[in-house]
C-alpha cells in the first residue's frame, strides 16, 4: 500500500511526458501495462506514478498512432497479458520526444540559472 | 493514415465486442499481477486483492476513457440513438405510420415528376456530343415561325456555310413493306447521305449510307432500326445483304442501328436514301452538327446571312424568307419544359406541405416528451446529445418515408408512362426511368425534408427550462404553441398557392379546349392510304377519285375528300390550304 508521505512527494506529470516515459520504457523490450507502470515508478525513485486512467488511454492512443504494436503473451508468472512493443515509427517517435525533452530541460534551466 | 493505424481502425470497427472483452481481460490481468506483486511483498491474499483494486481505480471509468481513444464512439452513439428511435417509434405505430405515409406521398410525387424532368429535360440525347446538334429551319415572312426547308436552300447552306461540319435533310414517310404473305405500312425516314455521320452514331451491324454524295439516282439501300430488325427479322445477324421490297422496289439491307438510336419524337423503322430533288417543295427537316469552336449564335447569324443571299438570288422561291437554327434538345423538349417545371414546383410545394404537417405532428409529440428530455438534460446529457438524437429520429422517419416514397414514385412513373395518351405527344417519355440521378434526388429530398420537419421541434425542445419542466410538465405544453401556429399559417399559405395554381391550370386547359380550330371535328373519320409510285401522276388522281366516289356512295356518308397532310398534323405544316386541281 502507498504511504501518504510518498504520495505527497510525487510529481504531477507534465502534459506529453507520459508518451515519452512509455516509449522509453518499451525501448528495452515489449512489456505489459502493469510492468510499464512499475518500471516508471521504480526508475523515477518512486517519484513518478502513472494512474491507470492515464496509462491505458495513452497505450491505446499510441497503438492507434502506429507507434506501438500489441500482442497477447503469457508472463513469467504464467499470467496472460497484453504486451506492447515499439514499432519502427515508435522508435523514431521516441528519438523525437527525447530531443524535445532535452530542449525543454535546457530552456527551463536557462530560465532558472541565467548564465 | 499509416497502414498500422488503418488496421487498428478496421479492427476497432468490426471487432467491437471482441475488443470490449479484450479490454476487460487487459484490466483483469493488470489487477491480478498487482495482487501477486503485493502477495510477494508479504500482504495477505485478501488485502492484496483489495489494494490492487483500489490502486486500479474505477474500472468502468478507466474503460470509458480508454475506449474514447478508439475513436468510434460517435458511430456507436449514433447506432444507439437509432435503436432507441426505432424502439420508440415501434411503440407508437399510428404516429409513425401517419408520418411515414405523409412523407411518402410528398417524396413519391416529387420523385415521379423529377424522373420526368431528368429523362426528358436533363439527360443528353442519345448521340455523341449531342449538344452540338442543331435543327435548321427556314422562317417564312408571314408567321416568323420555323418552317420546313426546300432542298435548294439546303444545298446552298451546305455548300456555302462554314459553321457546320455536316448537315443532312430528312423527311418522314410511311413506307409499304412487301412481305412474303402480307404487306405492311411502316414509318420510315428518307435521309440524305450524311444523316448518320451528322448524328454520329455508329451502326450496330453492317454500315450506314456512304456520306458525301448527292444522289440523283439514289442507291437502293436501307438501314433498319433495332426495333424493325427484331420485329421483322427476329434479330437475325444474317440480315445484312438481304433484299427487302419497299414501295415496289428492292432495297438491300446494309445496316442495323442500336436500340437507343432515333430522332427525338420519331419512331422510324426504316431509313432509306433521299435523292436531292431541287424541284420539290418545302417538305424537309434539316439536322446539322456545329463545327468545333463555333457557337450557336455564330451559326444562327451565318445561317441568316446565307438566307438573305438566297432570298436575293431566287426571289420567286425565297423573297422575304429567312432561316434559323435551334439546338436539337431544345427542339425536342422545348414545348414541354414550362409545364414540367410548373409540375415540379407544384410537387415541391406538396412536399413542403407534407413536411409542415409532419413538423406539426412532431411538435405535438415533443410536448409529450418534455419530461423525458428535461430528465435527460438534468442527468447531464449535453444539448448536442439531445439534438443528435432528435435529428436521428427525424432521419429515420424520413428514410422510411423516402423508401416508401420511392416505391410510390416508381409506380407513378410506370403509370405516367403507360396511361398518358399518345395524343399528348410528350417527347422522350420512353427514356424516363428510375435511375441513379432519380435515386439520388429522392435520397436528397428525404434528407432535406428530415431537416425541415425536424428542425423546429428539435430547437424547441432545447429551449426548455429544465427545472420548470420537472416540476410541472403541464406548462411546457404551451411553449410550442407559437411555433405550431406559424406552421399552420405556412400550411395554409402553401395550400393556397397550390389550389390557386391548380385552378389557373384548369382554367387554361378549358380555354385551350374551347379555342376554335376552324373546322368541326365531330363525326369526321380519317383514313390513311399510301399511294405506290406510278408512271403517270394521273393514275394516282384516278385512283383517289374512284375511291372517293365509292365512299360517297356509302350509306351514312355526307361528304368525303382527300388531302396530303391532315390539318394540325405533320412537321410545322402550313396554315392555309389551296384547292388542288384534280386531273
Amino acid at each position: 500500500m502507498t504511504e501518504p508521505t510518498q504520495y505527497q512527494n510525487r510529481i504531477e506529470l507534465l502534459q506529453g511526458t507520459l508518451d515519452l516515459l512509455i516509449l522509453q520504457t518499451l525501448a528495452r523490450g515489449a512489456q505489459h501495462g502493469h510492468a510499464i507502470s512499475q518500471a516508471i515508478r521504480a526508475r523515477s525513485g518512486e517519484l513518478l506514478s502513472v494512474e491507470t486512467g492515464s496509462l491505458y488511454p495513452a497505450l491505446h492512443r499510441l497503438e492507434k498512432r502506429g507507434w506501438l504494436d500489441a500482442e497477447w503473451k503469457v508472463s513469467e508468472n504464467n499470467q496472460r497479458a497484453k504486451y506492447y512493443a515499439l514499432t519502427k515509427a515508435g522508435k523514431k517517435q521516441l528519438v523525437a520526444e527525447q530531443d524535445r525533452w532535452r530542449l525543454l530541460v535546457e530552456a527551463v534551466s536557462g530560465v532558472l540559472d541565467p548564465a | 493514415m499509416t497502414r498500422n493505424a488503418m488496421r487498428f481502425v478496421f479492427r476497432r470497427f468490426f471487432r467491437r465486442p471482441h475488443l470490449e472483452r479484450e479490454l476487460n481481460e487487459e484490466f483483469a490481468s493488470h489487477i491480478a499481477m498487482e495482487t501477486s506483486r503485493r502477495i510477494a511483498e508479504g500482504e495477505s491474499a485478501e488485502t492484496a486483492r483489495q489494494g490492487a483494486m483500489r490502486d486500479f481505480g474505477n474500472v468502468a471509468l478507466v474503460a470509458e476513457v480508454t475506449r474514447a481513444k478508439w475513436g468510434f464512439t460517435w458511430l456507436e452513439q449514433a447506432l444507439r440513438d437509432l435503436r432507441y428511435a426505432a424502439r420508440s417509434f415501434a411503440r407508437s405505430p399510428l404516429f409513425s405510420a401517419i408520418v411515414i405515409v405523409t412523407l411518402a406521398a410528398g417524396i413519391g410525387s416529387s420523385t415521379a415528376i423529377f424522373s420526368l424532368l431528368d429523362g426528358i429535360l436533363l439527360r443528353a440525347l442519345p448521340f455523341p456530343q449531342s449538344d452540338r446538334l442543331m435543327m435548321l429551319w427556314e422562317v417564312p415572312p408571314e408567321t416568323q415561325k420555323p418552317n420546313v426547308v426546300v432542298l435548294n436552300n439546303f444545298v446552298a447552306w451546305k455548300e456555302r456555310g462554314h459553321s457546320f461540319q455536316s448537315m443532312a435533310a430528312f423527311e418522314s414517310k410511311p413506307m409499304n413493306l412487301l412481305g412474303d404473305k402480307e404487306n405492311e405500312q411502316v414509318p420510315g425516314l428518307a435521309v440524305t447521305a450524311e444523316f448518320f455521320t451528322t448524328l454520329g452514331t455508329a451502326p450496330m451491324l453492317g454500315r450506314t449510307l456512304r456520306p458525301g454524295e448527292y444522289w440523283k439516282n439514289e442507291p437502293r439501300e436501307v438501314v433498319l432500326s433495332y426495333g424493325a430488325w427484331q420485329r421483322l427479322f427476329g434479330g437475325r445477324p444474317d440480315v445484312i445483304g438481304k433484299n427487302i421490297s419497299i414501295n415496289v422496289s428492292h432495297h438491300e439491307v446494309i445496316g442495323v442501328m442500336p436500340p437507343e438510336f432515333g430522332m427525338p419524337n420519331h419512331k422510324e423503322d426504316l431509313y432509306v436514301p433521299l435523292p436531292i430533288d431541287t424541284n420539290g417543295g418545302r417538305n424537309y427537316s434539316v439536322v446539322a452538327r456545329l463545327r468545333p469552336g463555333v457557337s450557336t449564335g455564330a451559326a444562327q447569324a451565318e445561317l441568316a446571312s446565307l438566307a438573305a443571299l438566297t432570298a436575293r438570288e431566287d426571289v420567286a422561291l425565297n423573297a422575304g424568307w429567312s432561316a434559323t437554327a435551334v439546338p436539337l434538345l431544345e427542339q425536342a423538349v422545348g414545348s414541354v419544359r414550362p409545364i414540367l417545371l410548373i409540375l415540379f414546383a407544384a410537387v415541391g410545394l406538396v412536399l413542403l406541405l407534407a413536411c409542415a404537417n409532419v413538423a406539426n405532428l412532431m411538435m405535438m409529440r415533443a410536448s409529450g416528451r418534455a419530461r423525458e428530455i428535461s430528465v435527460r438534460l438534468a442527468l447531464g446529457a449535453s444539448r448536442n446529445c439531445i439534438l443528435r438524437q432528435l435529428t436521428i429520429e427525424s432521419l429515420l422517419l424520413a428514410a422510411c418515408g423516402g423508401l416508401l416514397g420511392l416505391a410510390l414514385g416508381g409506380a407513378g412513373v410506370h403509370l405516367l408512362k403507360t396511361s398518358l395518351p399518345e395524343s399528348l405527344q410528350i417527347p422522350r417519355l420512353n427514356e424516363v426511368s428510375l435511375n441513379i440521378p432519380v435515386l439520388l434526388y429522392s435520397a436528397a429530398a428525404s434528407i432535406a425534408s428530415a431537416l425541415i420537419f425536424g428542425l423546429a421541434p428539435a430547437l424547441q425542445s432545447l429551449k426548455r427550462n429544465v427545472s420548470e419542466d420537472l416540476h410541472e410538465s403541464t406548462r411546457s405544453i404551451t411553449s410550442g404553441r407559437k411555433v405550431r401556429r406559424m406552421l399552420v399559417v405556412t400550411e395554409i399559405a402553401l395550400a393556397l398557392v397550390l389550389v390557386s395554381g391548380a385552378g389557373l391550370m384548369v382554367r387554361s386547359f378549358l380555354r385551350l379546349a374551347s379555342v376554335s380550330t376552324g373546322f368541326h371535328s365531330e363525326n369526321v373519320l380519317t383514313v390513311r392510304m399510301l399511294l405506290l409510285p406510278v408512271t403517270k401522276e394521273e393514275y394516282h388522281a384516278e385512283g383517289v377519285h374512284e375511291m372517293l366516289d365509292r365512299i360517297r356512295a356509302l350509306p351514312g356518308v355526307q361528304a368525303a375528300g382527300s388531302i396530303g397532310v391532315l390539318p394540325m398534323e405533320g412537321t410545322n405544316s402550313g396554315s392555309w390550304y389551296y384547292h388542288a386541281r384534280v386531273f
